[in-house]
């Protein structure tokens, strides 16, 4: 219930009462500890000698100097001994160091654990309480999540992407056969549904190393796409595809035969060997993927809001733009991909975000936005440019809320050790 | 619970209590002294090199305080989908605005999400630096989308086009006017980047431009970059605010309008290139006040009152001169006409054709927009001056009435 406080906190503090909170908390654990020269209360927190120094007070603000008196650099944490919440995570604190922390809590039995890293062991300090009615704004605390915890998100995900890829591999062997024969828009209509299938992959891009460059190589700016010799896969398949001009479908003149012929003759010529190379990079992704590399951890939820940030800086920018102005069906996909990688994440994210409902709410509220721009049952997406300047920036205000509540999963999401049994 | 789709200040739920913890030894004695006022009538002083205006309060900050160094005024346009959103958003502000202007750390969010704060004041210990937050409305926010037509101030309009202006409608106007002062730009800047993020799903940037003042120069009044002494006229508003600055209930204003004042924001720029090839002599005559000294040109110290008395003066003051065109033919006549002047001077850097973009962001806080600023404006077309100077930007806003009390929040009145 990292909310319920909620009523509370939104209390104002003026000044006077800063002074007061002052006085009553924090002034003696404020001072310096003498030893380290670091604000708060000493507390050893070397391994063993875990929590020695504290031994409680009353609840509300506190500020600690951990000292680490151990040979082996310490992960320290303070934890509610009946839930098992951690209010602060020191990490990396080494040999011989001090750190001061501050927070608020309220009353309640805690402990401190003190980790010596991969060869240490686990200590837990002894339990101390805090007492007093304190009405105060309090540190909320978080259920951590360890390594272990991520091992069925990320075979989840990987089984999952290697699944998408075979249906990346379909959709790009579908584009192949329509280039050949040369029909312009059943290839953009399959180039369009390649586009969408390799989005969806948000989170697994770094997985794919230099291939994932071939497959999806980044448009040079201020190059002109279609002249521009660093662009290769779905990019240059864009770029050539929406520079051919459709003839108009209907007459059967000789002139409109001639230029059916010449829009075939180019695609044959100038997107086959393009698609050909895009098949076999996607081929050799999909045939090595689930080999050497997988998501990691930290990958999982930094994924969950990089996605969207990439289409703030690539998408809203036209960055990423080599001559389809789908900007937006590029988003919406994106927004596919993101609730993709949050998926396998919901189970953690449960117990952990309290928001997780909010963030839920601005994905779809952006899903729906961006989905006002899109004729229904077509390929028709109103492009950037032409939305209103009052349109783009409530697609930049929904977007941005959007990342701000997503940039959530990975701070909760961030594996720490976890203490002793 | 209460259903939270709506809610986008979550960032700021947290109380300030936390922050108190977080103040260092350091923090405690400069708080623990007994408040007394600064120069400025209602700040208390928290150091030696700090200052702290009280959030809370009849009106908002940032008005009749005196004018802090550096400024932000950042136009937004609302994106919330219905009133209840908008209420969350005045809250956030309210909550972000209680805690950046109070000094010290940010509510601490602890591990379950990433700081409220960017860090650009360092901490533990964090300077208020005279931080003031003042949020005013644009008529475009009383339209058909929140139902606060009803609740419109009065006198509450799109800024019109005056004759000498050449508004670009994109640097104008906004449903939300925010206006960032403090003794340094890091901390508006600090606060211009919490304030945004606490809103990003429900306000959209529309215009922004820093001003500056600068220190005086060599004493008094502190200088535009025409060179000129500005603001020397605001002695008289001075104990003058409860007709000239503030509005009331009453009459033809909703009850909700008590305590606030209409904000006029002008973006003028200073065709600067072209006033430094006129002679010192010329710019004397174009505004009436002698460069060096600041003192009207029928007298010897800043201070002088002009006389405008052309009888026994002749014309020491032009009659196109821009202080006599301002003041009429005389400041007893016009009292209700005076108004409230909290300029910034900008720097923008250069257009496409490399001239300096560069002047003033004229400010004023009026009660009666129609009475004080825009009489006077009129007065002022086709006043030499114009030559030099060109008003490119801004709007009328309406700064909402203080909150008074740490239940109130921003605008509270126009949604009760």
């Amino acid at each position: 219930m990292g909310f319920a406080a909620r009523g509370a906190t939104a209390r104002t503090v003026g000044v006077g009462a800063l002074v007061a909170a002052l006085g009553v908390g924090v002034l003696s654990a404020a001072a310096a500890d003498e030893a380290s020269g670091v604000a708060g209360s000493p507390v050893d927190v070397g391994q063993a000698a875990c929590g020695n120094g504290w031994t409680g007070g009353s609840a509300g603000p506190l500020t600690f100097a951990l000292s680490n008196s151990a040979a082996l650099v310490q992960e320290v944490q303070i934890q509610d001994v009946a839930s098992r919440r951690i209010f602060v995570d020191v990490e990396d604190l080494g040999v011989g160091a001090a750190r001061s922390v501050t927070l608020a809590l309220p009353a309640g039995t805690y402990r401190f654990l003190c980790m010596g890293g991969a060869d240490g062991r686990a200590f837990a300090g002894p339990s101390w309480t805090l007492t007093g009615d304190y009405r105060g704004a309090t540190t909320p605390g978080v259920l951590p999540a360890s390594e272990l915890d991520f091992i069925k998100p990320v075979d989840a995900y990987s089984a999952w992407t290697a699944g998408q890829l075979s249906r990346l591999r379909g959709d790009v062997s579908a584009l192949t056969t329509a280039l050949r024969r040369g029909h312009l828009l059943a290839a953009r209509h399959a180039w369009m549904r390649a586009q969408r299938q390799y989005l969806l992959l948000g989170a697994a891009y770094d997985a794919f190393g230099d291939l994932g460059d071939a497959i999806d190589s980044p448009v040079t700016p201020g190059v002109a796409p279609l002249t521009d010799p660093h662009l290769t896969g779905l990019p240059k398949l864009e770029a050539v595809l929406w520079h051919a001009k459709p003839v108009p479908a209907g007459p059967r003149s000789r002139a409109a035969k001639r230029a059916r012929a010449r829009v075939t003759a180019y695609l044959r010529q100038s997107a086959v060997p393009v698609a050909r190379r895009l098949l076999a990079d996607v081929t050799k992704v999909a045939a090595t993927f689930d080999n050497p590399v997988q998501p990691s951890n930290t990958d999982m939820g930094l994924r969950s809001h990089e996605i969207l940030e990439d289409a703030l800086r690539f998408e809203l920018t036209g960055r990423d733009d080599a001559g389809a102005h789908l900007t937006l069906f590029d988003v919406d996909a994106m927004v596919d991909a993101t609730r993709d990688v949050i998926a396998p994440l919901r189970d953690l994210l449960a117990e952990r975000d309290p928001d997780l409902a909010v963030t839920d709410a601005w994905l779809d509220r952006l899903a729906r936005y961006v989905d006002t721009f899109h004729r229904a049952g077509t390929d028709t997406w109103t492009p950037y440019g032409r939305l209103s300047i009052a349109q783009q920036r409530r697609l930049e205000s929904i977007l941005s809320q959007t990342v701000e509540y997503l940039s959530e999963i990975a701070v909760v999401l961030d594996p720490v050790q976890a203490g002793p049994a | 619970m209460r259903p939270r789709s709506f809610d986008v200040s979550r960032r700021g739920l947290f109380g300030s209590a936390v922050a108190a913890a977080a103040l260092g030894g350091g923090a405690v004695a400069a708080f623990a002294g007994e408040a007394h006022a600064a120069a400025g009538g209602d700040a208390t002083s928290a150091g030696p090199a700090d200052t702290v205006y009280p959030f809370e309060g009849a009106h908002q900050q940032g008005i009749v305080t005196p004018s802090q160094a550096a400024a932000a005024y950042l136009a937004l346009d609302v994106e919330a989908a219905d009133g209840a959103e908008l209420v969350a958003m005045f809250k956030a502000l309210t909550t972000a605005a209680r805690w950046l202007t109070a000094g010290g750390v940010a509510p601490d969010v602890g591990m379950t999400g990433t700081s409220l704060d960017n860090g650009v004041l360092g901490g533990p210990s964090v300077p208020a630096d005279g931080l003031t937050i003042t949020v005013s409305v644009g008529a475009s926010l009383f339209d058909h989308r929140y139902g606060l037509a009803a609740k419109r101030p009065h006198r509450l309009v799109m800024m019109p086009a005056f004759a000498d202006d050449l508004l670009d409608r994109s640097i104008c106007d906004g449903d939300l006017l925010i206006q960032v002062c403090a003794d340094h730009q890091d901390t508006v800047n600090r606060a211009l980047r919490v304030l945004l993020r606490e809103t990003r799903g429900s306000l959209a940037a529309r215009w922004r431009q820093d001003g500056f003042v600068s220190p005086s120069r060599p004493d008094g009044a502190p200088r535009n970059l025409l060179g000129f002494k500005d603001g020397t006229a605001n002695s008289a508003v001075a104990g003058h605010e409860e007709e000239l600055v503030w509005t009331h209930a009453g009459g033809s204003e909703p009850a909700w309008v008590e305590g606030g004042s209409y904000h006029v924001v002008r973006k003028i720029r200073m065709l600067v290139e072209f006033w430094d090839r006129v002679s010192v002599r010329e710019q004397n005559t174009l505004i009436g006040r002698d460069k060096a000294s600041g003192a009207p040109l029928t007298g010897t110290e800043e201070s002088d009152a002009p006389d405008f008395n052309t009888e026994y003066k002749g014309e020491a003051i032009a009659l196109g001169a821009h202080i006599r065109l301002a003041a009429d033919s005389g400041r007893s006549a016009t009292t209700g006409q005076r108004m409230l002047r909290r300029g910034y001077n900008y720097d923008a850097g250069m257009d496409v054709n490399g001239n300096l973009d560069m002047g003033l962001l004229f400010t004023t806080f009026n009660q009666d927009l129609e009475r004080q600023f825009a009489t006077v404006q009129r007065r002022l077309e086709g006043e030499s001056l114009a030559d030099y100077i060109l008003p490119v930007g801004g709007g009328y806003f309406f700064a909402l009435p203080g909150v008074r009390g740490s239940d109130d929040w921003l605008g509270r009145g126009m949604f009760a």
